[in-house]
């Protein structure tokens, strides 16, 4: 269930990439207010917000 | 000829609906051979429904300014009977049964769809070289890429073998290959430009918009996809009243000094019809580059999941993408999520000052076809990384966004800038793009 379905080869691979980019955003998202909320598709201009 | 122009002899009986398409697909068989701008012609069908709208036109309905203008849609909008392939492999054989809402607006606008143009596999990438439909090249020097996405698009517009053309725009799909092509290019305010019956790349990123020989095309273009949406302020009165924001910090480090002085240039022109230029401090960039690149990692990741076992039938650089976005935490994108609210928070803080952010859109000229970096302040970069730092964030906020001409190099490659306002404030960057 947990299998990511890679090879070791293609998660190494995919992972040079992607550590360094979690990373910074780890360092961003720990600075986060714990109120700060997220929505599962999040839509960035909301009817409400327009003029 | 413009969109405007072509109405005046349209309407005056200098040329009619078919020899405006009989133009553009003139141009297609002459140049699409070394461009690969389109993946299909639409010859027969734009020739009839020309000759259709010439006979509309003759009996007194008029149905505005798209009328008899020949037109693309880029090749992931579903139009009906015609093939629609994403350039992808998994989709070579995919004929829509219906047309994408876009497609049905811009038709009942009056406009003649003459062929789908060319693309980076699935939207996925910024050079428009793709292993199944081939290399599609810039105009302006056939020896590099067009910018993608939308590289059809861009290339065909540059050329005339369309008044415009459809984009899509989640990580500056529309503004690279507008700025690499000398053309122009609007990834409008999030949502306002209905995304059904196109393939999905990232869902809370992804645009539809225009892109245009002029800014003027763009604009007619625009108000015929968002056919008066109430949520769109007017265009500003005058442009000498707006506030347009020069960046002190990101914008221009790491560009090109021929870009840096070319932008510069225009904001110096900015401010001589009157306009007042505030230079600002813009918010953390690279991070909002990095939001937008784990969000898109794992949103592409989920649109793509039912195809992983078709490894074969994906590009290197797209497959390395997906592969990524597979091993992205859901905590990671969550998180990716919340710090992109706070970000939007201090962008709306920024615009309460100006009304307009005026940037580079690029950082370079076009690169070559197969180039992997680019040297930028004497550090080599990657070149998909360094193309999209200007403008991927912006689909993060889902701001609209305006790529236009803004000279050219040594090398006679166009330079391209970027106007980037309010939410629902797209016509203030098209009436400011015009006095540019």
């Amino acid at each position: 269930m947990l299998k990511p379905g890679l090879s070791t080869d293609q998660i190494e691979a995919a992972a040079a990439v992607l550590d360094p980019l979690l990373d910074r955003l780890r360092a961003q998202s720990e600075k986060l207010p714990p109120h700060t909320d997220s929505a599962l598709v999040y839509v960035p201009v909301q009817k409400s917000e327009a003029p | 000829m413009t969109i405007a122009e072509a109405g005046q002899a349209l309407r005056a009986r200098r040329v009619s609906c078919l020899e405006l398409t009989d133009q553009c697909l003139d141009q297609i068989a002459k140049l699409n051979p070394r461009l690969n701008a389109f993946i299909t012609v639409t010859g027969e069908s734009a020739r009839c429904e020309a000759q259709r709208l010439d006979h509309e036109l003759g009996n007194g309905r008029d149905r505005g300014p798209l009328h008899g203008i020949p037109i693309a849609h880029k090749d992931l909008i579903s139009t009906k009977g015609v093939l629609t392939t994403s350039g992808s492999k998994l989709f070579r054989n995919n004929v829509p049964t219906a047309d994408a809402p876009i497609v049905e607006k811009l038709a009942a606008a009056g406009a003649v769809l003459v062929g789908k143009t060319g693309l980076h596999e699935i939207a996925y990438g910024i050079t428009s070289d793709n292993p199944h439909f081939g290399t599609i090249r810039n105009p302006r020097d056939p020896s590099r890429i067009p910018g993608g996405s939308s590289g059809g698009a861009g290339a065909a517009v540059a050329t005339d073998m369309a008044y415009m053309a459809t984009g899509t725009d989640t990580g500056g799909s529309i503004r690279i290959p507008a700025s690499f092509c000398g053309v122009v290019g609007l990834k409008p305010t999030y949502g306002l430009v209905d995304r059904s019956g196109i393939q999905p790349l990232g869902v809370s990123l992804d645009h539809i918009g225009p892109l245009a020989r002029t800014v003027a095309d763009t604009a007619v273009s625009f108000e015929a996809m968002v056919d008066g949406d109430p949520r769109l302020r007017p265009a500003p009165a005058s442009c000498q009243s707006i506030r347009i924001g020069l960046p002190e910090n990101f914008y221009f480090d790491h560009i090109s000094s021929e870009v840096r002085d070319a932008v510069k240039k225009k904001a110096r022109a900015a401010e001589q019809f009157g306009a007042q230029i505030i230079p600002v401090k813009v918010p953390d960039i690279e991070a909002l580059n990095d939001v937008g690149r784990v969000i898109l990692l794992a949103e592409a990741a989920a649109i793509y999941q039912p195809y992983f076992s078709r490894r074969e039938d994906f590009g290197a650089d797209v497959l390395a993408l997906l592969d990524q976005g597979r091993l992205v935490p859901a905590v990671d994108y969550l998180n990716a999520q919340r710090v992109r609210k706070v970000l939007v928070a201090e962008f709306y803080k920024l615009f309460a000052d100006i009304d307009v952010l005026l940037t580079p859109a690029t950082p370079t000229t076009a690169p070559r076809i197969g180039q992997k970096q680019v040297e930028l302040d004497g550090e080599m970069m990657d070149t998909r990384l360094a193309t999209t730092r200007l403008v991927r964030g912006i689909n993060v906020l889902g701001f609209p966004a305006l790529s236009m001409p803004c000279g050219n190099s040594a090398e006679g490659l166009p330079i391209g800038l970027q106007l980037i306002g309010r939410p629902f404030e797209d016509r203030t960057l098209l009436a400011l793009g015009e006095v540019l």
